[in-house]
């Protein structure tokens, strides 16, 4: 390849002059996504010291089977909890480096949580699902006055319900997840190479 | 560089590309007038890297948003950095590397020749015009269809940016760069012979 060939492919691929506007929509977006994601970890944080309130609760009370369902609540909470620690504790500060290779190591690293985020949502669903049996249970043999019962089993299947949601969104979220990290490993390769 | 950016870089202390001190400080200058100030002067270059990434026309646009979005949170570095050009096409690269990865599954709709704009030339004659934005797209065409580590390097060497510049935005070695420039622009020269 001459000095004139590239020269002149150069000058060919920058006589292509667009104009573009600024996205202003897309930095609003932008500032939503991130809200989003702050809002998640308040609601986390909310959800868990409501777990651990009403778990008390339960165990003081002279509710009949209290103490289960408290130690019930306690455990799926902490559960919990544990998870979304688990899949946040990846998390670090970006490099501060603005190069490619640096930017792609932050964007396999949040990949990385994303894939974790998933993966824990799932599983925070299986004691979810025991614990739900564990209530149906309680309510099947426990004693309540006549009119309560048909009340418990609605409360119980659309919190059954919201549970299967939950975790049909997390299977969803980790399968669109897991080939994007895959996508930015295999180009971390080929950077690499 | 162009007064307004002159302007908004001295007004942040910056030194220009060449390492001279900037102006002093003429006039408070907001980040809208700066982010604008910023995509006036390398707008263009944006719009090339997200289209050798990009060949579905929309998408494209939505991947300049992008970058330019990244510009606007990445605005207080700005003012830290010497040379802009760099590090807008850093930031230009890094979204699109983010584009491409989230978009490889969905489906193109596009045709790769719908990329190029039929641009006003300084050519003589309509069929000169009409030759040269052919020619532009066999290259636009060709750059789109390299892989993407050589891509990178390609497009950021039809910048003009030297392998040094190209070892800073790509974060390699330059004895790196520089076997991987070898290496883009002889799959480049490849691939439009065989146009």
């Amino acid at each position: 390849m001459s000095t004139t060939d590239w020269t002149e492919l150069t000058r060919l691929w920058q006589s292509d002059v667009p104009a573009a506007a600024p996205a202003l929509e897309v930095i609003a977006r932008q500032q939503r996504r991130a809200w989003a994601w702050r809002l998640t970890w308040i609601a986390e944080v909310v959800i868990t010291i409501l777990g651990v309130a009403a778990s008390v609760w339960a165990m003081t009370s002279d509710k009949p089977h209290g103490p289960i369902i408290g130690i019930g609540t306690l455990a799926l909470t902490l559960f919990a909890a544990g998870a979304s620690l688990w899949a946040r504790a990846l998390r670090r500060a970006p490099s501060g480096d603005a190069s490619v290779r640096a930017s792609l190591d932050d964007a396999l690293h949040r990949a990385r949580v994303s894939v974790r985020w998933g993966f824990a949502s799932f599983w925070i669903m299986v004691p979810y699902f025991l614990f739900m049996a564990m209530l149906a249970f309680v309510t099947g043999f426990g004693e309540h006055p006549p009119d309560a019962l048909p009340r418990m089993l609605v409360v119980l299947g659309v919190a059954a319900i919201w549970g299967a949601v939950c975790q049909a969104i997390a299977i969803v979220y980790y399968q669109a997840r897991v080939p994007e990290l895959a996508r930015l490993e295999e180009l971390k390769r080929a950077l690499d190479d | 560089m162009p007064m307004p950016m002159a302007v908004s870089m001295a007004a942040h202390g910056v030194h220009d590309v060449d390492g001279a001190p900037a102006q002093p400080k003429r006039a408070r200058v907001t980040p809208h007038e700066e982010l604008a100030a910023l995509l006036r002067e390398h707008g263009a270059l944006i719009v090339r890297i997200a289209r050798s990434h990009e060949c579905d026309r929309g998408r494209a646009e939505e991947l300049v948003q992008d970058i330019h979005v990244a510009i606007w949170q990445a605005l207080p570095k700005f003012r830290g950095e010497a040379n802009v050009r760099t590090y807008v096409a850093r930031i230009a690269q890094n979204r699109a590397i983010t584009h491409v990865t989230r978009e490889a599954r969905r489906p193109r709709s596009a045709p790769l020749d719908d990329i190029a704009d039929v641009m006003p030339t300084d050519a003589a004659t309509p069929e000169d015009a009409a030759a040269e934005t052919q020619a532009r797209r066999r290259l636009q065409r060709a750059v789109a269809e390299l892989p993407l580590a050589l891509r990178l390097a390609v497009t950021l060497a039809l910048e003009g940016f030297s392998p040094n510049e190209v070892a800073t935005v790509l974060g390699i070695s330059e004895s790196a760069a520089s076997v991987r420039l070898h290496r883009a622009k002889a799959a480049l020269m490849e691939r439009i012979g065989d146009a």
